[in-house]
């Protein structure tokens, strides 16, 4: 499309170079020929310009750092920057948006003004309607020269994700059964869930949780102490969320509800997370809401499956028992 | 579950768009197609936005400097290459301000409709009060162009103008304020609204070939202004960033449009964006300036190469030179000059001196001898229909014969060839109309005192008399005073008494019109013939011929309209002798160009049947050898016919030409308006009709959109059109605070107001509708369109009591 433009504008270039080289040839006056010398040099001047600008052009998307939760908008920074002193180039950005849940192949073109020596910020608004991780995709930029003779190919890969936070309906409320079964490896590792007695305070290590620094004792040591909580190995409660194709909103709602009514009620879990590519699972350790919307943001990165995803775990763990299952038919412990 | 939610994130996201600072930024059909999205895809797009319009008054300023170089570096340029004093400072200030002026109306809405108003009514107001001045001026570049082209091409004759106030000092400058408003408003267009730089660059670079054209170059500097405004338009036509800002909202900063692959988003405006370009292309115009004028410098017209491609055009030009713009449209050409009747639609001519015909004779005196070929009857309006009735030939008319035969032949060498050019009292002709003719003729004596008659004459007499004088009703009135004040009628139908009728006439004719080969064309809508006898005051033989036969037909003597070619004795001077007899007769060739072309009347005199009779007063040489170089107001005479009248006599009384505008600008005003009232009164109808007929058009337009998508089955559709003229009409009677306000903000704000349930449930019904019809993708049924559009007729009916 942008190289059909082009051709208009060398179309009309060369009907103006023929109008001067008509009055040049006619009139045989050396200031026809300077004009006509002038139009001709004009376009390697113009590609000239398009190549050095083009090399000085880049484009920077950054995401929103608050909550985006579904139903909600949310903005996507632009910017663009322009180094050369070339002025107003004709930047078009393709790039593609989706909801990983939804993906598809719409392409879309975003026309930015390359203002010399500037950086320019726009916003694009999105709006959602379920959750899901939101990517913000871009492959290429086309730059233009001046005059239109030729548009530039840039390779720019931007690649934006937004997780957008499911909302939160209405759980059953039961006492749902612990889980029995093969100890994981990395639990065992772990040693358990995390209680809330403290086994000994401790130096700051890089990685630790801020909520678990002990201020006070930190004030009167000196350094950064950490509290170190005692494991529970027998408590534990295991959930799966299966996320089968078309259903992710429902199945994220629920299990998003689920987990924040267990941590209300005091809860920690574990969830199990099953990967589609390899169909594996691991397990994330929830005790908090911060590690609740980071499983989140976990399940949502991996992409939707057709199969059995219980039917998976209970091969790759025969005999377990107390699983909670969070699928399309709702929430069931088993 | 998942309905629930989904319409839960559904009424989220309305009121999410309701507390946009920006509500009306996307349309209905947008926030559908938004909807749609959302429900397949599970996000969607909404609006771009950068900083919205910073610096929009730079943009406009900038438009307004690009307008400004182009239409200054042009009345510069040709003001400066033809030698017009036009005093810089006041035309330099004159044209920024309008510049300036003519691109901010862009700036907003309210600009942009009180502005263009307020353009042209100045300008108008303008054009009138100094139409002397712009005429004079004008008139002063016409005769200084005409000068250095006499000039250029060594020609003998110079042709003025009549420039009507002397005083070039007023008048130059006037006219040039005049050219550089004309050009603002085109620039106006060309740059403002399109960005378009192979517009500008005709509208401003053509009319500078006059100057190029005979080796003259414009001010460099002038030029450099030029490539300045090109290179800006240039460059900014192919970035794009260039929006008219009254087109968009201030807080709006791309413009999208939607194709069947996704949305495009482009950035419509950049101030800093215009000014770097601008910047640029000053730099680019200066390295011209300096290299053109540099290297160049004086030496430009020595360098000049002269080549047969211009001295072809050279050919042409030096006619237009000679005889004006309009001989490029009224040139006699192989046509021979003759305008098979046809009346109107020449404001002048301009012969060009070429052969026609060759005429080889036995000249017995010298006397003139018409060579006849047109002869016309009947008149309507603007023409004479060619005589063809079967009674009616040329040749056999019946005459009385007192000479002997002579012989007479014609070669025809670019005259028109449709006719035999034949003198009066031709008894026999051979050969063909497009090569020679031989012809035996009578030679006229100019004897009409004795009657003779015979069966014959009497006969074709009756036939005359009967057929040759009938006239339009509509000029009888213009006739009859005609008649009264030339005081033509005489007291018999005898020869003598009709040749005193044509003598009385041709005699007023002389007192009171004058001759001219540019007496201006005739009004639209206007008799030829009527307008010349009422208004026009001058002509040239068409005129004088046309209106006599009509005339001399009033009083009951028959006439005939005719054209041909007309042998006069000052040609004999120039012919060629051939032969001489043993009596001393000699035997000359005459060649006739197209300035011989002519029209005349002739009258059927009782008794000796069809005679010409010369009608046109003698044109005392002015017009043929200085002929006014009113080339372009001739083409415009038509409008300004009057004030051209007022000024002609004005020149001719005083000899100074200041007569006109000694009597005082009002007169003069008046005179312009009395032609120009008709066209203005019509022009302001025009636009208070298109003004009234907007909001109507709008809702016809309405109208049959809702009744088409209503045909076709999409009810949802076609109540969000309705819909849409609801929320409108509230909004209007301050109900809602918002035009485009949601079904929820309207639910919610005519649930305050309404009293009784049911207009209340009438108004919940029809937003839930609404709601359906935009977002379920489902279409809504006829009979819940027909509901909701009533309960909407019922809402606004209780609310307007």
């Amino acid at each position: 499309m942008e190289h059909l433009k082009n051709i208009y504008y060398i179309i009309t270039y060369i009907m103006m170079v023929a109008v001067v080289l008509l009055i040049s040839v006619f009139y045989r006056q050396p200031l026809a020929s300077v004009l006509l010398v002038f139009l001709v040099i004009l376009p390697f001047i113009s590609i000239a310009a398009g190549i050095y600008g083009s090399k000085r052009i880049s484009i920077t998307v950054s995401a929103p750092t608050e909550h985006v939760a579904e139903g909600d908008s949310f903005r996507l920074r632009i910017r663009i920057k322009n180094s050369s002193a070339i002025p107003l180039l004709r930047c078009t950005l393709r790039y593609k948006y989706y909801n990983r849940y939804r993906q598809d192949d719409k392409q879309y073109l975003l026309t930015l003004a390359g203002e010399s020596f500037a950086d320019n910020d726009l916003f694009a608004s999105f709006n959602t309607s379920i959750p899901g991780m939101f990517v913000f995709e871009s492959s290429e930029l086309l730059i233009s020269d001046p005059l239109h003779f030729h548009t530039f190919r840039k390779k720019c890969v931007i690649s934006v994700t937004v997780p957008i936070m499911p909302v939160t309906v209405p759980v059953r409320d039961a006492d749902y059964e612990q889980y029995e079964g093969e100890p994981f490896d990395d639990i065992i590792s772990e040693t358990g869930e995390l209680t809330r007695d403290i086994r000994q305070l401790r130096e700051y290590i890089p990685g630790d949780r801020l909520k678990d620094v002990h201020w006070k004792a930190s004030a009167s040591t000196g350094e950064l102490m950490v509290k170190e909580y005692e494991r529970s190995t027998s408590l534990m409660y295991l959930i799966l969320p299966e996320i089968t194709a078309k259903d992710e909103p429902e199945v994220l709602r629920m299990y998003y509800s689920l987990g924040k009514k267990m941590l209300a009620d005091n809860k920690g879990f574990r969830t199990a997370l099953y990967h589609t590519a390899d169909r594996t699972f691991s397990f994330l350790s929830v005790s908090d809401a911060e590690e609740l919307d980071r499983s989140m943001y976990e399940i949502m990165r991996e992409d939707s499956s057709d199969r059995d995803v219980y039917g998976e775990f209970m091969i790759q763990n025969p005999g377990s028992f107390g699983i909670i299952r969070v699928c399309k038919s709702g929430i069931i412990n088993s | 579950m998942q309905k629930r939610n989904n319409k839960l994130v559904k009424k989220e996201y309305v009121r999410s768009l309701q507390s946009d600072p920006h509500p009306g930024f996307a349309g209905m059909r947008e926030l559908k197609k938004r909807e749609k999205d959302l429900e397949v895809r599970g996000v969607s797009e909404g609006d771009i936005t950068g900083n919205g319009m910073p610096h929009k008054y730079i943009a406009v300023l900038l438009r307004g400097l690009l307008i400004f170089l182009g239409a200054y570096g042009t009345v510069w340029g040709l003001a400066c290459s033809f030698d017009l004093a036009y005093e810089p400072v006041k035309v330099f200030t004159g044209i920024l301000i309008l510049s300036v002026f003519s691109a901010s109306v862009y700036y907003n809405r309210a600009t942009f409709y009180t502005g263009y108003v307020l353009m042209f009514l100045s300008f108008f107001f303008f054009s009138v009060v100094m139409y002397s001045y712009i005429n004079s001026g004008f008139q002063a570049f016409v005769n200084e162009l005409n000068e250095h082209y006499v000039d250029y091409f060594s020609l003998p004759a110079l042709r003025v103008s009549d420039e009507i106030i002397a005083d070039r000092s007023l008048t130059v400058p006037i006219a040039c304020i005049f050219l550089g408003w004309v050009y603002c408003i085109m620039l106006n267009v060309t740059i403002s609204s399109y960005m378009n730089p192979v517009l500008t660059f005709l509208i401003t670079f053509l009319p500078l070939q006059a100057a190029f054209y005979i080796d003259i170059i414009p001010p460099y500097l002038c030029l450099s202004m030029l490539i300045m405004c090109y290179a800006s338009v240039l460059v900014l036509s192919r970035a794009g960033n260039y929006a008219l800002p009254y087109r968009y909202k201030k807080y709006e900063s791309f413009a999208r449009r939607r194709s069947h692959k996704g949305y495009e988003d482009s950035y419509i405006l950049s101030a800093r964006g215009m000014l770097s370009v601008f910047a640029v292309s000053v730099i680019f115009s200066l390295i011209f300036f300096v290299v053109s004028g540099a290297i160049f410098g004086e030496t430009y017209s020595t360098r000049y190469v002269s080549n047969k491609l211009k001295n072809k055009t050279d050919d042409y030009v030096e006619i237009i030179v000679m005889n004006g713009i309009t001989s490029i449209f009224n040139r006699y050409t192989a046509t021979g000059g003759l305008a098979h009747g046809r009346l109107g639609g020449v404001g002048s001519v301009t012969p060009d001196y070429k052969t026609d015909l060759e005429v080889t004779y036995v000249p017995l005196s010298t006397d003139v001898i018409y060579l006849r070929a047109f002869v016309g009857n009947k008149y309507a309006v603007d023409r004479f229909m060619e005589d063809d009735s079967a009674e009616y030939e040329k040749i056999s008319e019946p005459f009385v014969a007192s000479t002997q035969p002579m012989e007479m032949h014609i070669d025809n060498i670019d005259a028109d060839t449709e006719y035999f050019y034949l003198p009066y009292h031709s008894v026999n002709v051979t050969g063909d109309t497009a090569g020679g003719s031989d012809i035996i003729y009578y030679p006229e004596t100019g004897n009409y005192t004795d009657e003779i008659d015979n069966k014959g004459m009497y006969d074709y007499s009756l036939y005359a008399f009967q057929n040759y004088v009938s006239i339009p009703e509509s000029l009888i009135p213009v006739l009859d005073e005609t008649v009264r004040k030339a005081d033509m009628i005489g007291d018999d139908r005898t020869a003598a008494g009709m040749l005193y009728s044509c003598d009385k006439l041709r005699q007023y004719f002389e007192e009171n019109y004058r001759y001219s080969l540019q007496p201006g064309m005739t009004p639209l809508g206007k008799d030829v013939i009527g307008y010349f006898l009422t208004s026009q005051d001058r002509g040239y033989c068409m005129h004088y011929a046309s209106s006599a036969t009509l005339l001399l037909r009033y009083i009951g003597i028959p006439a005939r309209y005719c054209e041909g070619y007309v042998l006069k004795p000052s040609d004999l001077a120039q012919g060629e002798k051939i032969s001489e007899d043993e009596d001393g007769r000699v035997t000359v060739k005459v060649e006739l160009t197209d300035a011989s072309a002519h029209a005349w009347v002739e009258v059927y005199l009782a008794g000796y049947g069809w005679t010409p009779y010369e009608m046109t007063p003698p044109s005392f040489g002015d017009d043929d050898e200085a002929l006014p170089a009113n080339g372009l107001m001739g083409i415009l005479s038509g409008l300004f016919s009057s004030a051209n009248r007022d000024e002609a006599g004005g020149a001719d009384e005083s000899g100074a030409g200041q007569s006109g505008v000694a009597t005082g600008i009002f007169n003069r005003i008046t005179d312009s308006l009395e032609y120009l009232i008709r066209p203005l009164g019509y022009s302001v109808v025009a636009v208070i009709l298109l003004v009234l007929m907007v909001p109507f058009t709008k809702y016809l337009f309405s109208v049959a959109h809702t009744f088409m998508l209503k045909r076709r089955g999409h009810f949802s559709e076609a109540l969000l059109v309705s819909y849409r003229s609801y929320t409108r009409k509230l909004y209007k009677k301050k109900l809602i605070g918002t035009v485009n306000a949601d079904t929820t903000a309207v639910s919610e704000e005519l649930a305050g107001i309404l009293k009784g349930d049911e207009e209340k449930s009438m108004a919940e019904s029809v937003a839930l509708t609404v709601r359906e019809a935009a977002f379920s993708g489902n279409e809504i049924s006829k009979d819940e369109y027909d509901n909701s559009r009533m309960y909407m007729k019922k809402i606004l009916k209780v609310i307007t009591s």
